[in-house]
């Protein structure tokens, strides 16, 4: 894919299961042409400000919304958040937590700094399914970007 | 004698001050006290014979050698005796000190010593004063004092510990609720996966095996859930308030029973009197027991349950009565753990926690629970909770 195809959605996540049914999920709904998976909080802020091997790429050209898990290798998933929230360039896109983590500290603080949805990943797939299709269509679909 | 009247003769006057003298000598002997004066126009000083007893000194010792007398003191009892008697003698300035003091025999103990200057036409002409032996009382202060402090670590200590504990918990609860999730997750989603893009290659019996397996996971997930809501009761969030039992009880019955459990189920609810406990807790107990009954009961024609209370052990015991099938004894031993269906046998049909929340509700109400009940008979559901009064809320019993 040509990085600078502008894509709908940037999922950071590290588990690869994880990963897996969140994509086929998007699929099954038909959700999106274009998605962006990377592996940790570094890669993920790499190709939000077209840094190391996203250098090129146009930043303008923001995701129409980002699923980011919480616990991340390297950059945790809060710091991405908070470095996405403060930048002009991405402070508008949506981003949506979806995370293992129903500890209410981590929700709160999600939602502080800027988080626009939190999402727990259900252990059940059919549950799972459901919760990515009501995701990507509110925020793909129903929401009007400003 | 007669008892004398008005001036009393030379005779009875020094009858009568040896008799004083006697009486202050044995007053001053039982309450381990001296008195002492020091004359400053002769610069001579005068001790009782308690003082003589205190410092542990024969009769004939002297008591005008003042260097002598405050090396008697402890070192670091000497120095402040020795100023606070020189600024009485100066100053006029009172004293009132607990020092230490080494006797004569070799023992050291504790006095108070009581000092003031007496003034005649604005000279300071004695400074006078007492001394008590106060060791035994000072040794119970400072044991008391002391007891007090170790009391004070050990209870720091112990709240650490606490602390820990509590968080090595919450790393266990997170673990538990966090990382475990993911494996569970993908073994439900892959074997769905397998189901429907395999769908043409898997017989009834292959497409079987994977619901097992996603079943599994799924009853895996609520145990979990289960298992966490009951380790996450937190003793230190209860509020405690009065709670009209009557009112939660049928409330809590409505809020369980399903629309055609209400409709089969003959419901009677006695009066129960009230209770102190936290309101969200209890509403589980309630909820709980009811849920019970109310899957006991399932299948039989007529479906009671009722509910009421006795005064027991200076307490009270709420009792759900129902008339399902009732538990074995292996099951009935097993009902209030968690998932007793796994260890109390074939019969008990009991898979998930509910009566293990309520036995730890209850238990965290100062409690007891228990069940009496005979295999095809029906039921006794109970928890007992100790009387207002025995929470240190004393004043509420009367609504008993």
């Amino acid at each position: 894919m040509d990085i600078n195809t502008a894509v709908d959605i940037l999922l950071v996540e590290d588990n690869p299961n994880d990963a897996e049914l969140t994509l086929r999920a998007l699929k099954k709904n038909k959700l999106t042409n274009t998605i962006i998976h990377v592996h940790d909080g570094e890669e993920a802020l790499d190709y939000l400000f077209a840094k190391g091997k996203f250098t090129g790429r146009n930043i303008s050209a923001s995701p129409r919304l980002m699923l980011l898990d919480l616990k991340l290798p390297k950059v945790d998933g809060l710091e991405v958040l908070k470095a996405v929230k403060a930048d002009p360039r991405t402070a508008m896109m949506p981003i949506v937590i979806l995370t293992t983590s129903r500890e209410e500290s981590d929700m709160m603080r999600s939602y502080s700094t800027g988080a626009n949805s939190y999402i727990v990943k259900p252990v059940d797939f059919t549950k799972f399914i459901d919760s990515v299709k009501e995701i990507g269509f509110y925020w793909l679909l129903l929401n009007e970007a400003p | 004698m007669k008892a004398s009247k008005g001036r009393p003769s030379r005779q009875e006057s020094g009858d009568e001050l040896a008799k004083a003298y006697r009486l202050l000598e044995e007053a001053q002997d039982i309450a381990r006290t001296g008195g002492w004066e020091y004359d400053v126009a002769s610069a001579k000083i005068y001790w009782t014979t308690g003082v003589y007893r205190i410092y542990g000194v024969e009769f004939d010792f002297d008591p005008n050698d003042l260097d002598r007398c405050i090396e008697f003191y402890a070192p670091e009892s000497a120095p402040i005796i020795s100023q606070a008697f020189q600024r009485a003698l100066e100053l006029g300035e009172p004293y009132d000190l607990e020092l230490q003091l080494n006797r004569a025999d070799g023992k050291t103990i504790w006095i108070k010593t009581v000092g003031r200057a007496t003034r005649e036409n604005g000279k300071i002409v004695r400074v006078s004063g007492d001394i008590i032996d106060i060791d035994e009382l000072k040794r119970s202060q400072l044991e008391v004092a002391s007891l007090n402090a170790k009391l004070e670590r050990l209870v720091l200590e112990r709240t650490a510990r606490l602390e820990r504990a509590n968080k090595d918990l919450d790393v266990f609860l997170h673990a538990l609720s966090h990382d475990l999730k993911a494996p569970m997750r993908a073994i439900a989603g892959f074997s769905r996966m397998i189901a429907e893009d395999y769908a043409d290659a898997l017989d009834t019996e292959g497409r079987r095996k994977l619901t097992v397996v996603s079943d599994n996971i799924t009853l895996l997930d609520s145990m979990l859930a289960e298992i966490l809501s009951l380790a996450r009761i937190d003793t230190a969030k209860t509020e405690w308030t009065r709670i009209d039992m009557r009112a939660m009880a049928v409330a809590m019955y409505h809020e369980t029973a399903s629309q055609e459990d209400a409709a089969t189920v003959d419901l009677s609810v006695c009066a129960l009197p009230n209770a102190y406990g936290d309101s969200t807790l209890m509403r589980k107990v309630w909820g709980n027991l009811f849920s019970r009954a109310l899957s006991s009961t399932l299948g039989r024609d007529k479906r009671t349950i009722s509910v009421q209370a006795e005064p027991e052990n200076d307490g009270l015991k709420y009792v759900i009565a129902d008339n399902g099938q009732g538990y074995s004894q292996t099951c009935r031993d097993r009902l209030f753990l968690p998932f007793a269906h796994l260890s109390g046998g074939p019969d008990c049909s009991i898979g998930d926690i509910g009566l293990a929340v309520v036995k730890r509700i209850v238990e965290i109400h100062l409690g007891r629970v228990g069940a009496e009940s005979e295999e095809g008979q029906g039921s006794r559901l109970w928890f007992w909770l100790p009387g207002l009064h025995s929470y240190g809320h004393g004043g509420d019993a009367d609504e008993r």
